[in-house]
């Protein structure tokens, strides 16, 4: 049995913003490797896998004083047209199947509302994974004028699951917010992390990921600068070894102008571990002097690793300034030389180019970690 | 403490040296100079231990152990050090974390403890004084964004820390003004004793006027074509290389 058949005796149509979201995903079906979004990405066991529904765990937070911060559940009942507004336009325009399998099972999750001129920074303790389930927490986040909110959090997972998490911010004009995510997935589960984020005016959205990669992990963000003057940027790290895969699928679309976006993600891979980074900047034609820029670095430390990138630029506008750049590469021999000529073994000198390759997008405990891990892997 | 004979190298299926040989006792100073191509360069990496290097010919003894059979690092262990005619830049690893990862794999090769990183940077802090580099430079990327001068002034602190039994400075001197080319100089020559020996690889005779060599070998087409004392490289510096060629 595939994945859509198991589940669909579980789905019910028991909200209004439930309506019509089955039919949107048997419509699209699940992505196979001819779907050119997901080319890179192994399927075959996530699509053919059988999940029981997690039990609908709060996600726990702190610091959230001064704000609105519910369930997802009691603020369906609370703030139900606001909430139900964005879901019918998300869901409009959604080409990810795994996004809608989200809302269609979205009974946990959070919803948070930072009221204009307030400052807050909070961390989120996520519920943890059961093994076998399907976990598929929404978080509905709008940030008011002249807002700032900060989120920090951890999520790891033991055993076989299916993660499918979506994050939806709505960021107003002048306010800022910032994910800094930290992933340990198990290499046995499944992962998918979508992210929608809108801006206004003046606003600013910042993300950093720091994943290890999972059986199959996709981050599929979209960003949308509507508002002049609006601002992202986005980062992540990832440091995936022995089968682990992580993908990035990113597009970011200018639709005001003088706005400014900026992307750099970095992957260090070990073992049999691959990647990919699909990153696409949008320019409309009303987005004039936009700056647009985007990097992807990869570094292969196993011969066995694979690191895909793609990077991609569409302008319509012609007052822009817009950059995009790719490397894949291993250690480089010059490097190599330099190091083991002081004395450092290959392995150690190795060990120092993949962490001066990491250093600049995270803490040096975090990327020591994962390169022991990798090497033990070997 | 280093012997090289008959010494043949390829690179890329090109022949550079050709019948080289020298030997380099404890407490000399060699200078090795000649003309662009002929060989002298590679005679460094062929001793640091260079993977693009292929050596058809000869044998190189140093400190008793076939230098041939040594990996790189183990050369560097062993007491052989190479400062480099183009200091490589490594970008997020401070020169700090490098020189005492650095040093304790020779330690650790020696049966050695060892040091903590607290006793390692008060002992790169007092080299660095020697060498008159400023302190921020321990914690700057390897000779990320330093200038020439820095970058060989980095290379010679590298040494005092390393203490080889053997230097062998590839063009040490080149890209560097005359203050410059003083410190390093001064930084060089503070470490020789009678227990090491040094290889001076030059085009100029003008670092020579700082560190005064016992040997000087002029190097033509893969081979040393004539040896004196330092006032061949002064003649060198009058007449230049083609009488040897």
């Amino acid at each position: 049995m595939s994945l859509l058949e198991t589940l669909k005796p579980l789905f019910q149509e028991n909200a209004p913003w439930k309506k019509g979201v089955w039919s949107a995903i048997e419509q699209l079906g699940l992505p196979t490797k001819k779907w050119d979004a997901f080319r890179y990405n192994s399927l075959m066991q996530l699509n053919q896998g059988s999940f029981k529904l997690a039990q609908a765990n709060d996600i726990k937070i702190s610091g959230a004083a001064g704000i609105i911060a519910l369930p997802l559940n009691s603020a369906m009942r609370s703030h139900g047209a606001l909430l139900l507004k964005g879901f019918q336009e998300a869901l409009r325009g959604e080409k990810n199947p795994y996004a809608l399998l989200n809302t269609a099972f979205a009974d946990s999750g959070l919803f948070l509302y930072v009221p204009p001129g307030k400052t807050i920074e909070m961390e989120w303790t996520l519920p943890s994974l059961e093994e076998g389930a399907l976990h598929t927490p929404k978080m509905e986040i709008f940030v008011g004028k002249g807002a700032h909110l900060s989120v920090h959090y951890i999520q790891k997972g033991q055993g076989h699951y299916f993660y499918n998490q979506h994050l939806q911010l709505s960021i107003e004009e002048g306010a800022t917010a910032s994910i800094n995510e930290h992933l340990e997935h198990s290499s046995d589960g499944f992962a998918m992390h979508t992210v929608r984020a809108r801006l206004k005016k003046e606003a600013f959205f910042k993300m950093f990921t720091f994943s290890k990669g999972a059986c199959s992990e996709r981050h599929d963000i979209q960003v949308s600068l509507e508002g002049e003057r609006s601002e992202v940027d986005l980062k992540g790290l990832s440091l995936p070894a022995f089968k682990d895969e992580v993908h990035h699928y990113i597009d970011v679309r200018h639709v005001a102008p003088n706005c400014r976006s900026n992307q750099h993600y970095k992957t260090a891979l070990m073992g049999r571990a691959r990647s990919s980074f699909e990153g696409k900047i949008f320019v409309e034609k009303e987005a004039q002097q936009t700056e647009a820029y985007q990097l992807n670095n990869n570094l292969l430390l196993s011969p066995k690793a694979q690191a895909m990138s793609k990077p991609n630029l569409e302008i319509l506008a012609d007052d822009v300034k817009a950059s995009h750049g790719a490397t894949v590469a291993r250690p480089k021999e010059d490097e190599l030389f330099y190091l083991q000529s002081r004395g450092l073994s290959k392995k150690e000198a190795e060990w120092h180019l993949a962490r001066g390759f990491c250093m600049e997008l995270a803490c040096e405990s975090v990327i020591d970690r994962f390169l022991h891990q990798g090497q033990e892997d070997g | 403490m280093l012997e090289i004979k008959n010494l043949h190298v390829s690179v890329e299926g090109e022949k550079i040296l050709k019948g080289f040989s020298l030997t380099v006792n404890a407490g000399e100073i060699h200078a090795i100079m000649g003309p662009n191509g002929a060989g002298k360069s590679t005679l460094a990496k062929v001793l640091a231990g260079h993977p693009d290097y292929e050596i058809t010919d000869g044998s190189i003894t140093f400190l008793g152990k076939n230098l041939l059979e040594l990996e790189i690092d183990e050369r560097a262990h062993l007491g052989l050090f190479m400062g480099f005619q183009y200091p490589v830049e490594i970008p997020g690893v401070t020169n700090l974390q490098f020189l005492h990862s650095a040093l304790n794999s020779k330690r650790k090769s020696q049966g050695e403890a060892p040091l903590s990183e607290e006793v390692f940077r008060e002992l790169l802090m007092s080299k660095m004084q020697e060498m008159e580099i400023s302190p921020t430079f321990a914690e700057r990327d390897i000779n990320g964004g330093f200038s020439g001068g820095e970058k060989k002034r980095n290379e010679i602190l590298q040494m005092a820390v390393l203490q080889p039994k053997l230097a062998v400075l590839d063009e040490t001197d080149s890209g560097l003004d005359i203050d410059a080319m003083k410190v390093v100089a001064a930084g060089v020559k503070s470490q020789l004793n009678d227990e090491n020996a040094l290889i001076l690889i030059t085009h100029y005779q003008r670092l020579l006027d700082y560190i005064k060599p016992q040997f000087v070998h002029v190097v033509v087409d893969g081979k040393i074509a004539k040896t004196g004392g330092a006032e061949l490289a002064l003649k060198l510096e009058e007449k230049g290389y083609a009488i040897h060629q």
